[in-house]
């Protein structure tokens, strides 16, 4: 059985939904939108990323700055 | 002979307490108490009842198949509103409880996740396109089969939706999906209208979602959905035998729809009938495939689904184009098998 590394990020909510909610709600629903949307792409690029390099890191949320400062509002 | 399968579930649930760090403190474990925080309490059952499937249904042990340890992490973030499989663990954010309710709620939806996981290492099936798509389908129909499977419901008492714990009041939804009738999961002025196909004249090319993974899934979860009525009793049983055995034995990391329904008609034959070991207790299934499988195809237009393929495309959830043509005619023989399966079901 190959034991290979996952290479892609699936969320429970699908983009389309998050990418919805996003540009037709209010600001603060929006932006916690855009902040999971983002945040899904970096788990998955940094994974992808990681599998080249250093997989003990794999999935620990690497973020951006304004995706940070809005996950830790 | 049979070889043995532990049974033995190990299973950690920590809390990000709203950070980013994994997997975070630990707060409950086979050999830690259980607490009162319900999405602790369901993440844990939740991992519990899909390793149980696994083991029980088809002698997997764990994800992995040896056994792995099932982590899990709550309250990842302040306002991550996702939940997913990381490739090592599961991972669920902090829901507002307007629009979404809990990430922990529904049972399909942690045994989908985890199903990824499942993929990942018997399969290593991609994530693009039909190949995606196909990856998104297989989680849904063992997500599906974990919740029959715990209920103890046969196919024709199952409500076959995807999620339906995880929207909030705020929305005009039954569920994510509706394996059922895809497309008609939701409608909603927040959330959008439910884009999901379910027939493959709909297929739907996008550039959004890696083509369009969880839309086009619609296609393959009507068929089983369809499939599934059509034999009765227990999902997993037949079906979901026939399904586990194309995952871990079958696919290549590139499979699409065709090699899939190739796969489990291959199966169907070799478990059922078509000169193959047919079980006593479940006959029609072996003669239904390998019938219909030696029959020339159907033409689209005869079978069940309604074709929409010159109907004007109104998505507003991004730059999707409904196509028909060579994908459909490949699929073609996919929908004379359920045709058939239906047919010899009403006789």
């Amino acid at each position: 059985m190959p034991n290979i590394p996952q290479k892609y990020v699936c969320g429970a909510i699908p983009p389309h939904i998050l990418t919805r909610v996003a540009e037709h709600t209010s600001n603060e629903a929006s932006g916690t939108a855009r902040a999971t949307l983002e945040h899904m792409r970096e788990l998955a690029t940094g994974r992808a990323a990681s599998l080249l390099q250093r997989p003990t890191e794999v999935g620990h949320g690497r973020l951006n700055a304004e995706t940070s400062q809005r996950l830790h509002r | 002979m049979a070889t043995a399968v532990s049974t033995r579930k190990r299973r950690n649930v920590y809390t990000a307490n709203h950070t980013l760090r994994l997997p975070g403190k630990l707060v409950l474990s086979e050999h830690k108490a259980r607490g009162t925080d319900v999405e602790v309490n369901e993440a844990y059952d939740g991992s519990g009842s899909t390793y149980d499937f696994f083991a029980i249904v088809f002698r997997r042990s764990s994800i992995d198949g040896r056994g792995m340890r099932l982590d899990s992490t709550v309250h990842y973030g302040e306002s991550f509103e996702n939940a997913l499989w990381n490739g090592r663990q599961m991972v669920y954010g902090h829901a507002d409880g307007r629009i979404f309710s809990r990430f922990t709620a529904s049972v399909d939806v942690i045994a989908h996740e985890l199903t990824h996981g499942v993929t990942q290492f018997a399969a290593a099936l991609g994530y693009h396109g039909q190949t995606g798509a196909l990856n998104e389908h297989l989680a849904d129909a063992f997500g599906i089969m974990v919740k029959q499977w715990l209920l103890g419901q046969t196919a024709d008492k199952s409500d076959w939706l995807i999620g339906a714990e995880i929207f909030g009041p705020a929305v005009h939804g039954v569920a994510v999906r509706s394996m059922a009738a895809p497309g008609t999961a939701y409608d909603d002025p927040v959330i959008g209208k439910d884009p999901q196909p379910s027939h493959m004249h709909d297929y739907v090319e996008t550039t959004e979602d890696n083509g369009g993974v969880h839309i086009n899934s619609g296609i393959l979860n009507h068929a089983f959905y369809r499939a599934a009525i059509a034999l009765g009793g227990r999902t997993w049983e037949v079906l979901g035998r026939i399904w586990y055995a194309a995952l871990t034995d079958r696919l290549r990391p590139e499979a699409d729809f065709a090699d899939f329904v190739q796969a489990t008609v291959d199966i169907a034959g070799e478990l059922y009938g078509n000169g193959g070991k047919v079980h006593a207790s479940s006959p029609r299934p072996g003669r239904a495939w390998a019938c219909s499988s030696s029959t020339p195809a159907v033409r689209l237009s005869t079978s069940p689904s309604r074709s929409r393929a010159s109907a004007p495309l109104s998505s507003p959830h991004g730059p999707f184009r409904r196509v028909g043509g060579r994908r459909a005619d490949r699929f073609s023989h996919f929908h004379h098998h359920l045709t058939s399966l239906e047919r010899r079901s009403l006789t």
